[in-house]
């Protein structure tokens, strides 16, 4: 089957809800004037792609996966996943601090007071 | 008499998906297009979506012939994704240098033997060269810093050679 025939291709699935759950969804589709099964869909694919993107965040910053690798599991593509481990790992300042410690080590070790201004020029400008 | 040549001959080089994106983030595209032939695997582009800039850049430099496609023909190692599979197998097999930025490939890759290259020594291979500045090069590695997509022990190395060749230009 060729990739754009395959895309169109519309799978179906029976989603089984007490008539408790069936009410609220019925409430909620009518305000938001949308169908039942356009919902269901739009909801179950996004949360099912933010639970793999947060696997995959999990698994490499805990070093149990490559990048690659994850690409693989998930579906989802390199650059998206570099980007939600910055987001996370962004927020760490811990790295930073690492980093200038080290640069005002060695400034000091070579005697070089400007290696440690440009290192906290570099730090500043990326925050 | 031997022939000399303006510019040395370009090493053919592949890389993975990981060194990629840290190249396009540090803008190193073009210092990488003037020091080297680049090939890039089917699947390294494929992992690279097309959905983000990065991966419309590494689509632009192809449609237009910069960076050409090529193919492992045998797979040597078989382990992890398959963008960092087909690259490690293509550098094996064809004997060329890997750009590289995730850890754990990159030491299978050097297991086997292949020669690696991460971001970071290219960027610090750069102001060696006297290509960028001290400001340039540092500046890169408090980017990588604050990204969190590299091991941070690279990024001490580097910060290491910096200050090294700092003070023995000084």
């Amino acid at each position: 089957m060729r990739g754009t025939e395959r895309e169109k291709r519309v799978i179906t699935i029976t989603v089984r809800l007490t008539r408790e759950q069936h009410e609220i969804l019925q409430r909620l589709c009518r305000l938001k004037n949308m169908s039942q099964t356009a919902y269901l869909a739009t909801l179950a694919t996004e949360q099912a792609r933010q639970e793999l993107l947060e696997y995959a965040v999990r698994a490499y910053s805990e070093g149990k996966a490559s990048l690659s690798e994850l690409a693989t599991k998930t579906g989802l593509d390199v650059p998206t996943i570099m980007e939600a481990v910055t987001a996370v790992s962004g927020q760490d300042a811990r790295a930073r601090e690492a980093f200038l410690a080290a640069a005002r080590s060695l400034a000091k070790a070579h005697q070089d007071p400007g290696f440690y201004a440009l290192a906290v020029k570099a730090c500043a400008s990326e925050q | 008499m031997k022939a000399r040549y303006p510019y040395p001959v370009k090493r053919k080089v592949t890389f993975d998906s990981s060194f990629w994106v840290h190249a396009v983030y540090l803008d190193l595209i073009e210092f990488l297009l003037q020091d080297y032939h680049l090939v890039c695997t089917p699947a390294v582009e494929r992992e690279m979506g097309r959905g983000n800039p990065t991966g419309l850049k590494l689509m632009e430099l192809m449609a237009n012939g910069t960076i050409q496609r090529e193919s492992a023909r045998g797979e040597t190692i078989r382990l992890y994704g398959d963008g960092e599979r087909a690259a490690i197998n293509l550098a094996l097999e064809s004997n060329l240098l890997l750009l590289i930025d995730d850890w754990k490939p990159s030491e299978a890759a050097r297991e086997h033997g292949v020669e690696v290259v991460n971001s970071l020594i290219y960027v610090t291979r750069l102001y060696a060269q006297g290509r960028i500045t001290a400001e340039m090069v540092l500046d890169a590695l408090a980017k990588m810093t604050q990204r969190g997509t590299v091991k941070p022990a690279w990024i001490l190395e580097a910060l290491k050679m910096v200050a090294l060749l700092r003070r023995n230009s000084a």
